[in-house]
């Protein structure tokens, strides 16, 4: 007869979080996906290399102004992806 | 999911995430995100986005064959280059061979002079005399004559006091 032990819980308990943790990256690469070419291009220079809007700017011939609003647009259409999903 | 009106905040969430911020700006957002929900579930955003991100592998295979094969250059303008070396080439051998033409004149005034001069010199390849010929032309060598010593004359002191010193050549003129 086995019998529970704490270990078992835990372990339990971490692989429904890792669950949850890749249903959530699945849709937040899914509301990435949709974004527009140039909203992805700002969005990920932005997040995934941590670049100013100056570097980004100087990166897509565009202005600092632009990669501005593209990332905050970028970031709202995220939001409302996450919501309606 | 609404956006927080603190653009100040949001503006850097980014930059805490990559450890960019110092340690007082690091404090202040910190603070607002334990009270803003919004701010909170933006960085559990871009969090995700970044967990998302697939690690940059280098696959060498497929750089490899996206390489174009080597192609030889055209030798068109290599040989353009030859050719032009071989015009050169000849060109110089042709001004050579005139300018050696119209220095023969010159040469020929000084030929007969440079015959003369080794008229007396006996040039005799050895290796064609007989055994006979070449006694003879030992004996010839034995019997020339040394050059007959020529010991200077012995100066006298008074010999030296009837030259005259070199100040007086001075002196006399």
């Amino acid at each position: 007869m086995s019998t529970v032990e704490e270990g078992d819980a835990v372990t339990t308990f971490d692989a429904l979080d890792t669950m949850v943790a890749d249903e959530s990256m699945l849709r937040v690469r899914r509301a990435v996906a949709q974004l527009s070419p140039k909203q992805k291009e700002v969005f990920t220079l932005r997040l995934e290399q941590g670049l100013s809007y100056k570097e980004i700017a100087d990166l897509v011939g565009s202005t600092e102004g632009a990669a501005r609003v593209h990332y905050h647009n970028a970031m709202r259409a995220v939001k409302e992806f996450l919501d309606d999903e | 999911m609404n956006d927080c009106q603190n653009i100040a905040v949001r503006e850097v969430l980014p930059e805490l995430v990559h450890g960019a911020l110092s340690d007082v700006e690091r404090v202040r957002v910190q603070e607002h995100l334990d009270t803003c929900d919004d701010c909170a579930a933006e960085l559990a955003i871009i969090r995700s986005v970044l967990r998302t991100t697939p690690a940059v592998t280098v696959n060498v295979a497929s750089i490899a064959a996206a390489i174009p094969p080597y192609r030889r250059k055209s030798n068109g303008m290599r040989r353009v280059y030859m050719e032009l070396a071989a015009a050169c080439l000849i060109g110089a051998v042709g001004i050579s061979a005139f300018a050696l033409h119209n220095s023969r004149g010159a040469v020929a005034t000084t030929a007969p002079a440079v015959a003369a001069s080794v008229a007396g010199l006996a040039i005799v390849n050895t290796g064609e005399l007989s055994d006979d010929g070449l006694a003879e032309l030992t004996q010839d060598l034995d019997n020339l004559q040394a050059m007959p010593s020529a010991d200077p004359e012995s100066v006298t002191p008074v010999a030296l006091e009837e030259i005259a010193p070199l100040g007086a050549v001075g002196d006399s003129q």
